[in-house]
């Protein structure tokens, strides 16, 4: 079931009633609830997959307990091994087992022998690296004694399978969601109205934005061997816009949806396309995921070595390769996440000066056009990076970045959707001039009249219905 | 003690003014949604036509004609002899032309030809190659669905299907400034002014790289492109329904465009199921010089001059090969 579907449409309002028909006392029943409305949430996609995230549920409920109750350090670590061992066992199985031995057989071929093998015929569960991130976290955070495990199974099975952020995220930590599940969650007018407007500006993101963007995208990497500079440079812009609209259109459905239930998740997006450094886009940008790199690989590769430059970049190259790898089970991802860890090395060896915080209300004429060309550099490499991500494959990503370092202009430019390029504009606009907020149509009420917020809402509900794009998948969904 | 206080659906005043905002918010959304969608229920489109056609002639219909925009833009069946059905459209792939044909041959009592239209690439095209808004055509106006999987609601509904398409479509009618001028069959008489008009018929204005061409080969479409239809032909010929593959005129700059292994894999096709049935026929106008340019709208569709003479061309082959009582 999409965000921005019908069927969304009528699940969301139905869970809503019915949760809040419950009435906030009976807080068990509302678990009950939620944790049935995201099975149903999930299950609409494939019933398959419901057996693996309630196992996958289990075992680390089981495994965090055991590692809970014993005191023998060497238990402990049986359990989390066997925790992890079991949810990076379903990952490699479901989503890197075809690429592993694809790759391996090329490999081997390469060499001369001949080995058959035909891929095997595996089915992604839908949000599978989100989730199994999340389960790892709790079990991990438990075993560092940084919290303690949940002997609640519902409440367990809500904190991995709660519907809004279930299968793209944003990675939600058990010591900041799990707690919203114990306590009593009691309706706030004014959060549910957040959450509607948060709704609202997120389906216009994806549905009138990424959508008609996404026809541009599609059009110039349909055929890159068509196009000169420009039109390439162009594609690529347009398709950073599109994932991150796409993705933060989704994480505020997602963050709208949950305010509608009285949770609260966190911020996955700061306008990372006004990032200063590259180090300041991964602070921006998928935070939660960021984040999670940060605390269960960069730091425990760290802390048990001596923290010298050699091992400082092979714990960045290790680290962003397996966030290119976290993308998807390809050598694109791959070299997507070890550019980055290249930008990263020259970051940190050349540009250590550079201040990363910035705000631009403080500077002066110098510091604010300083500031200036450090974005346009950010974005450039971002926009160049992103090539990895969309290309099917690594010689088509640099047949493209040949083809725009080859600076030939094209005879007839065309934006191909027109007139709606605007929308992206008018977005970007409204988000630069509303950075300081969670997203633009946030507090709004302390501003304006109820008539002429709801003219804007209506504006935007006619925006949508009419200048929509085609109905197209969220792009992280896939991941 | 506030928090001990339940904050049920019915007892919390701020939940039944959010509620009541909410309804507030959307009734007229959908109300104005609703009268949309109503209005466009009321332009003549093609599909609507053809129906409205079929319901008054469902005994006398002789012929039925299928295919893609190719078929639907060279077959005018006002100049066929015979009672005539046209129901090819835009885009419409061979799985759904099938999935017309199963609802719509139990309900022609006098069907005796099926007409399918087999241009040059129509038998590599996935189920995907039909658009959208052809798959909610057939939902509304015939009750066909052919989108390959279970109906959703949403599904009733053309607006959300194209907004673009369906909004210019409905102000046009609204204004009653439509440039579709549909006959009685629902074929648009109108529809002239395209690339070849444009330059005025003459080929050296036209650009070679504007002419759109798939020449995408798609093997394992091919392959099932191949058992639909010998499905399809085996119960035609239980039924003694006659089935005659057509492929339209297209322009020589068009059909010099053409993958030549594709041009090869389809008269296999055909030859193959020839071998199986042998009252198939197939009817290729594809090189008839006979279409000078200025019987084209454009590279490879006919305007409605082309579809006169197509038809009349067609009409005359089927009085020579099939003799209907």
């Amino acid at each position: 079931m999409l965000f921005n579907s019908f069927e969304y449409a009528m699940f969301l309002p139905s869970c809503f009633v019915l949760y809040w028909l419950i009435g906030s006392k009976k807080i068990r029943l509302q678990n009950l609830f939620l944790l049935i409305f995201s099975y149903f949430f999930y299950g609409f996609w494939d019933v398959r997959f419901l057996a693996l995230i309630f196992l996958s549920s289990l075992v680390d409920y089981a495994a965090a307990l055991q590692i809970g109750n014993t005191n023998s350090t060497r238990k402990k670590k049986i359990y989390l091994w066997l925790s992890l061992i079991w949810n990076l066992g379903v990952l490699f199985s479901f989503k890197y087992f075809n690429f592993f031995v694809d790759s391996f057989i090329t490999a081997f071929n390469l060499s001369g022998h001949q080995f058959g093998y035909s891929s095997l015929n595996i089915i992604l569960p839908v949000g599978l690296s989100f989730y199994t991130f999340q389960t790892i976290s709790y079990t991990i955070d438990v075993y560092k004694n940084k919290i303690k495990p949940t002997p609640r199974l519902l409440e367990f099975l809500c904190f991995v399978s709660f519907f809004p952020q279930l299968v793209a995220g944003p990675i939600e930590r058990s010591s900041f969601l799990l707690p919203q599940f114990l306590k009593s969650r009691r309706f706030d007018i004014q959060a549910a109205k957040e959450g509607l407007r948060q709704i609202l500006w997120g389906l216009f993101k994806k549905i009138v934005v990424a959508d008609n963007l996404a026809i541009a995208v599609n059009a110039l990497f349909g055929n890159p061997y068509d196009y000169q500079s420009w039109e390439l440079a162009y594609a690529l812009t347009l398709f950073y816009f599109q994932i991150y609209c796409d993705f933060s259109g989704y994480a505020d459905i997602a963050l709208g949806s949950a305010k509608l239930f009285g949770f609260k998740l966190h911020v996955n997006f700061r306008l990372p396309h006004f990032a200063a450094s590259i180090p300041d886009f991964w602070r921006r940008w998928n935070i939660t995921l960021s984040q999670w790199f940060r605390d269960y690989v960069h730091i425990p590769f760290l802390q048990h070595r001596k923290r010298n430059i050699f091992n400082r970049r092979i714990a960045l190259i290790i680290t962003f390769g397996l966030i290119g790898l976290w993308h998807g089970a390809a050598w694109t991802f791959i070299a997507f996440g070890l550019v980055h860890a290249l930008y990263m090395i020259v970051y940190q060896t050349y540009d250590k000066k550079i201040k990363r915080n910035y705000k631009l209300n403080k500077f002066v004429f110098f510091e604010k056009v300083r500031i200036l060309s450090a974005i346009t550099l950010s974005f450039t490499l971002l926009v160049l990076s992103i090539v990895f991500f969309r290309a099917p494959d690594i010689n088509t990503a640099f047949l493209i970045l040949s083809r725009i370092f080859s600076f030939i202009p094209d005879q007839d430019f065309q934006t191909i959707i027109n007139f709606k390029i605007l929308f992206l504009l008018g977005m970007l606009v409204m988000e630069f001039f509303t950075r300081k907020r969670e997203y633009p149509l946030q507090y709004i009420e302390k501003k304006f009249p109820r008539a002429f917020r709801w003219t804007i809402y209506y504006f935007f509900v006619y925006i949508i219905l009419r200048y929509g794009g085609p109905q197209e998948s969220f792009i992280y969904f896939q991941f | 003690m506030a928090d001990r206080k339940n904050h049920s659906f019915t007892s919390n005043f701020n939940l039944r003014r959010f509620f009541y905002h909410i309804c507030l918010f959307i009734i007229p959304v959908i109300g104005i949604y609703t009268t949309l969608e109503l209005t466009l229920r009321s332009v003549p489109f093609e599909p609507k036509v053809k129906y409205e056609y079929y319901l008054k002639n469902n005994k006398k219909i002789e012929i039925l004609a299928l295919g893609a925009s190719q078929t639907e833009r060279s077959i005018n069946p006002e100049y066929l002899d015979k009672v005539g059905l046209n129901l090819a459209n835009s885009s419409q792939g061979i799985y759904a032309n099938l999935e017309l044909f199963k609802f719509f041959e139990p309900r022609l009592p006098n069907l005796k030809l099926v007409i399918l239209g087999l241009p040059y690439n129509s038998i590599q095209r996935g189920p995907d190659f039909t658009m959208m808004e052809v798959h909610h055509y057939n939902l509304i106006f015939y009750g066909v669905n052919t989108f390959g999987r279970s109906i959703k609601p949403q599904d009733y509904l053309l607006l959300h299907t194209n907004p673009d398409f369906f909004s210019t479509r409905l102000m046009n009618f609204l204004k009653d400034e439509s440039p579709i001028k549909l006959n009685q069959q629902g074929f648009d008489t109108n529809k002239v002014y395209g690339s070849y008009q444009a330059v005025d018929f003459k080929i050296n204005r036209i650009n070679r790289e504007d002419i759109y061409i798939e020449n995408f080969r798609n093997k394992q479409a091919l392959q099932k492109n191949k058992n639909i239809l010998k499905n399809f032909l085996s119960y035609c010929k239980d039924q003694q329904i006659k089935v005659l593959f057509y492929s339209p005129p297209s322009h020589s700059l068009y059909n010099a465009l053409r993958d030549k292994r594709m041009i090869r894999e389809r008269d296999n096709l055909i030859k193959d199921l020839k071998k199986e049935f042998p009252s198939i026929e197939f009817f290729n106008e594809e090189k008839n010089e006979a279409f000078t340019a200025r019987y084209f709208y454009n590279a490879n569709h006919l305007n409605p001059k082309g579809a006169r003479k197509a038809t009349l061309r067609l009409n005359e082959f089927i009085r020579e090969n099939y003799n209907f009582r």
